[in-house]
């Protein structure tokens, strides 16, 4: 076996593993350090399949952004931070059916579409996740939405900030 | 809120800080290597241990046991007991607790006979606490080690004295 | 390059980065004695101190390894492994000639900075697990200083892959061929100090050093460690120094380029130039208060390097 292979499957079994734990860890604190662990891994799952912007933005935003936040709100929200998540196992049951059906629709559809088979038998000739071919369909072809979306994001900052100001005042009243 | 400072202030500050840093930089280091070279110590040192001085001409110790430095010791280290024998009086014992000793000099500005005295010495810590209990043997030992400091109890007690009306009466 | 090459590469540089790493720790004290007219280390080693790093390394080897009882012990013990981690994962996109990176990839300058914005988690592990107030106060502040820096520190990054029209680190030494970047009109002069001060933040060094303030938080985010998880924690932050030092010399000041010397030597000056005033910097100025640093960042550092953006992107569409 290929050196390249066997790290893969180390690969496989570390984000298996490490997604298993973030569902299980009955500290909050470590579920959100296990999902770091996790995108991290799919970020390099990502670049051993040459997207390579795919993975950078993986662990620029989610990675280190996302799982920041998380763990910042985790830290600054009373008193959650040393209680266990034992009341959340509940329902463990319905969700793992849930879970699995889901798992299995998305199998079974990627295993019979004829679109995947055919990306699976020549997956290098994509071009899909090249910085260059991304920014040209980004900022030439697709302009105008990308525009039209920043937008939108800058409408939603300006409103949660409206939002958090309405409260703070209240509160000083 | 804090009070608004200008930003060419600001700049200036910034600016001159960096200059002070280099300006250190380009100085010869002052720090002196302290175990290799030893700075002399100042003629009026305070600190470090004690001695009982002993009358160079009659061979006789000086203290006679008169108890004021147990009695002005802050931090009461200080024990001494008297006995009376031809003519005057001596130090049966006289022992000096260093662990727990201030350096304040009180005991030698109270002696009246200039029989208790601070030395220029430094390096005086030990491994062992009971070296630091020191008996009247070990404080005549000490002095024939270090030298001592200027102040004696004469001498300090003449800079209180009120100086002599010399200029007034003339 | 084979897989067992690459591994056998990277293996190299990772011994090469914590020796180099161990000696900056001698010169950050030695300089350091120099800025303030001392003479820093000398006795280990006479006569200027040289074997005081190894002194060092023995004795917190040769500490108890302290994990106390209410902390969590998993993330306590994960927290300077993470760190330690992120901030080697960085070396591997950094050039240090034109040819020799461990991973030539068209978005270095990218994954540099993503994975540089990691070691926050690990700062926040450690002063969560730790379970001592003045570790979590650290943690956060050091959360807060990082987020916010980061915007600056990427928009100054910005600047360089800007001009040289790529995110390729060889691209970008490759354009300064002509002349280095800090010497590109106003636009170069501002982005390299923006991004000089936006990566003190992020490194946590003074006058930015505010969750390691030791007036008010003791020791900061690292207070319950001891021994050899301390000196992770310490190898990470001069590790991330050197990077980010390393980082200015390729962005700014050119690199590997340079006359009669070969690229190696001459990207090893510049970044022990770009460290030298690091601590220049450190040892001038007094740790700034929360609000001030905040004011600092949003107030000025944002609105700046955001336009000199613009205007760096202007030149270079206009000059096309």
């Amino acid at each position: 076996m290929k050196a390249e292979t066997i790290a893969f499957f180390i690969l496989c079994l570390g984000l298996v593993a490490s997604s298993i734990a973030v569902v299980i860890s009955k500290h909050l604190l470590r579920s959100a350090i296990f999902l770091a662990l996790s995108l991290l891994l799919t970020a390099i799952f990502y670049i051993s399949f040459g997207a390579e912007l795919l993975a950078g933005v993986q662990i620029l935003l989610y990675a280190g952004g996302v799982i920041t936040l998380i763990v910042f709100v985790i830290l600054l929200t009373e008193r959650i931070e040393m209680k266990k998540l034992e009341e959340t196992h509940r329902g463990a049951i319905p969700a793992l059916l849930a879970s699995s059906l889901v798992f299995f629709i998305l199998v079974y559809f990627t295993w019979t579409s004829p679109k995947v088979q055919s990306l699976a038998k020549s997956p290098s000739s994509s071009t899909f996740g090249i910085s260059k071919t991304l920014s040209e369909n980004l900022f030439q072809e697709w302009v105008l939405p990308f525009e039209v979306l920043s937008l939108l994001l800058l409408a939603a900052i300006i409103g949660a900030l409206v939002l958090a100001r309405r409260e703070r005042k209240e509160k000083e009243i | 809120m804090a009070k608004k400072v200008s930003n060419t202030r600001l700049v200036k500050a910034t600016l001159l800080a960096l200059w002070f840093t280099l300006k250190n930089l380009l100085r010869k280091p002052v720090t002196i290597q302290y175990p290799l070279i030893k700075r002399p110590l100042p003629e009026r040192w305070r600190g470090g241990t004690f001695a009982l001085t002993i009358d160079p001409e009659t061979g006789e110790e000086n203290c006679i046991g008169c108890k004021l430095c147990e009695k002005i010791c802050p931090s009461e280290i200080i024990t001494v007991e008297m006995e009376k024998h031809s003519g005057r009086g001596w130090a049966k014992s006289f022992i000096l607790d260093l662990q727990a000793c201030i350096q304040c000099e009180l005991c030698v500005q109270v002696c009246p006979t200039d029989a208790i005295v601070m030395l220029h010495s430094m390096e005086t810590p030990t491994t062992r606490r009971e070296d630091l209990i020191l008996d009247k043997d070990k404080l005549e030992a000490n002095g024939k080690l270090y030298h001592a400091a200027w102040a004696t109890g004469l001498k300090l007690q003449r800079l209180h004295e009120p100086k002599k009306p010399s200029v007034i009466s003339r | 390059m084979t897989f067992a090459e690459s591994v056998s590469h990277g293996a190299i540089l990772l011994g090469a980065i914590i020796g180099v790493v161990t000696y900056l720790t001698w010169v950050e004290r030695k300089f350091s004695g120099r800025l303030q007219s001392r003479i820093g280390p000398y006795l280990v080693g006479r006569p200027h101190g040289w074997l005081q790093p190894i002194a060092d390394a023995l004795k917190l080897l040769s500490k108890e390894d302290i994990t106390p009882t209410k902390t969590d012990r998993f993330l306590f013990n994960l927290a300077p492994i993470w760190v330690v981690v992120m901030s080697l994962l960085g070396f591997a996109f950094l050039p240090l000639t034109i040819n020799w990176v461990l991973v030539n990839i068209d978005l270095g300058l990218l994954y540099f900075s993503a994975i540089g914005s990691l070691i926050v988690i690990g700062v926040f592990i450690a002063g969560w697990a730790s379970n001592n107030k003045y570790a979590l106060l650290s943690a956060l502040r050091a959360a807060a200083q990082i987020v916010a820096y980061e915007v600056p520190l990427l928009l100054s990054l910005l600047v360089p892959a800007v001009l040289a029209g790529s995110l390729n680190f060889q691209d970008i030494i490759l354009a300064q061929e002509k002349y280095w970047f800090i010497l590109f009109p106003v636009v170069g002069q501002i982005s390299g100090i923006t991004f000089l001060l936006a990566a003190l933040a992020e490194g946590n060094r003074i006058p930015f050093d505010l969750s390691e303030a030791e007036s008010e938080l003791v020791a900061g985010f690292n207070i319950e460690y001891s021994g050899m998880k301390f000196a992770y924690f310490y190898l990470g932050e001069y590790a991330h120094l050197l990077a980010v030092s390393i980082l200015v010399s390729i962005l700014f000041l050119g690199g590997p380029l340079g006359p009669l010397l070969s690229g190696g030597v001459w990207i090893a000056l510049k970044t022990l130039i770009v460290f030298l005033i690091v601590l220049w910097i450190r040892w001038s100025f007094l740790r700034l208060r929360i609000d001030q640093m905040m004011m600092l960042n949003w107030k000025v550092l944002v609105p700046l390097t955001l336009g000199n953006l613009l205007v760096a992107g202007l030149w270079v569409s206009l000059s096309r």
